[in-house]
């Protein structure tokens, strides 16, 4: 646990020092969002029909934005290699580091996310169910991301391959966390997919360490 | 007790060293030497258990380190090339970082003391992309002062970069903790003066067929 609470603690003091990278994410994803009433046009009805899926696609992108940084600077450094060479398990200390960026990269979308909801005229409980498939699916886009991320440590052209391999993955993700509020908005139940998606939140919770970790043994050879 | 036997390492479809054997007992300092682009950084990093050998294996206590990994690494101290910091943090939070990670408690009073013993009293708080190349390497090396208790300790050219009067105490540290029990395996390019016995592994004499 002591690798776990060091990286933790180290990985949310570093993003506050170097915080402006947080707003580029963040900013992105107001932006992406902010871009398709210019591009359909500003009929209320539509905008209230596509809000949910363009709120949940523009998340799904800021969250691929921040991804490559959440090992490579360790990697560069040399500070991966230390890690690997740490006596815990390799699984404590991967999930300290998936969980300090969904703390600076998706959990701060899921607090804005009200306003650019408001801004598609969603109604204040389809905004709360937003928040809440927001809530349960950007750490998977995380866990899965860290995937991805660790896949592509010293590759030329790692952005892009990581692009590549994780947007397909996160599909079932942006089908459920988007319809869930489309379900809510035609008076259907949301609970089908919110059991879904936390049954894949939990399911990636368990084997996306030990993936990530494996990923990250075979970057040292 | 370190050993090795019938150690070899590709890289690529070249063929670095093998039939590699090497014993290392408690008390012994190492010094692997050969050309550059020879594999000793490689072998170093086989020894670790960052890579894996492409035939043969590497034993701690008789047992192999793939099966007792996590004992292995509770006795080890790897320092590599990079002197693993990173530039927002300052020596202090690299330093201690570092040692947590690998399970050494050293509390910020004990990163303090071991940095000011290796020259960096005035450096404590600044961030460590402001610090000359010596002076990072300081703070990796900081670390051997936090970890005398780790009998392993593998340095991939320790010397580069610092000073002379640096390098002569450096060398006294390695003695030390050799003559206490440790075992020290280092590469350098660099002559100190040990006062003590060194032996040396020259990998050049294990070169594949494409080097020979």
């Amino acid at each position: 646990m002591n690798a776990f609470i060091a990286v933790l603690r180290r990985d949310l003091l570093l993003a506050w020092r170097s915080r402006a990278d947080l707003l580029v994410a963040l900013s992105f994803f107001v932006i992406v969002t902010s871009l398709f009433p210019f591009g359909v046009g500003a009929d209320p009805n539509q905008l209230h029909a596509i809000g949910p899926g363009v709120v949940w696609v523009a998340a799904l992108l800021a969250t691929l934005l921040a991804l490559p940084r959440m090992f490579s600077q360790d990697f560069d450094s040399g500070v991966l290699e230390q890690l690997v060479l740490s006596p815990e398990p390799p699984v404590f200390w991967v999930l300290a580091k998936i969980l300090a960026h969904w703390l600076t990269t998706g959990a701060p979308l899921v607090v804005i996310a009200p306003l650019l909801g408001m801004m598609y005229g969603l109604k204040t409980d389809e905004i709360g169910v937003l928040i809440a498939t927001l809530a349960l699916g950007t750490p998977v886009l995380s866990l899965i991301g860290a995937i991805g991320a660790a896949l592509t440590l010293g590759l030329r052209g790692a952005g892009s391959l990581l692009a590549l391999l994780v947007l397909p993955l996160f599909v079932p993700v942006l089908v459920f966390g988007a319809g869930a509020v489309d379900a809510y908005a035609g008076g259907m139940g949301i609970r089908p997919h919110m059991l879904l998606m936390g049954g894949g939140l939990l399911a990636a919770l368990a084997l996306a360490p030990l993936a990530c970790a494996a990923a990250l043994r075979l970057a040292q050879e | 007790m370190l050993e090795i036997d019938d150690l070899a390492c590709l890289r690529g479809d070249r063929l670095l060293f093998r039939h590699l054997a090497l014993s290392v007992q408690a008390g012994e300092l190492w010094r692997i030497t050969g050309a550059n682009g020879v594999g000793k950084t490689s072998l170093l990093r086989l020894l670790c258990g960052l890579a894996t050998p492409d035939s043969g294996e590497v034993r701690w206590q008789g047992k192999a380190i793939r099966r007792e990994r996590e004992d292995f690494h509770a006795a080890l101290l790897y320092l590599g090339h990079a002197a693993a910091l990173n530039d927002l943090l300052t020596p202090v939070e690299n330093l201690r970082f570092a040692c947590a990670v690998a399970g050494d408690e050293a509390s910020t009073a004990d990163c303090t003391a071991a940095l000011s013993r290796i020259g960096l009293a005035r450096q404590l708080d600044l961030p460590a992309k402001v610090l000359s190349q010596g002076q990072r390497r300081r703070v990796g090396l900081a670390r051997l002062f936090l970890a005398t208790q780790r009998p392993l300790w593998i340095l991939d050219e320790p010397f580069t970069a610092l000073d002379v009067a640096a390098v002569a105490e450096l060398a006294q540290v390695i003695a030390q903790h050799a003559s206490a029990g440790g075992m020290v395996i280092f590469t350098s390019h660099q002559d100190a003066d040990f006062g003590a016995p060194v032996r040396t592994l020259d990998i050049g004499k294990f070169g594949g067929a494409f080097n020979a």
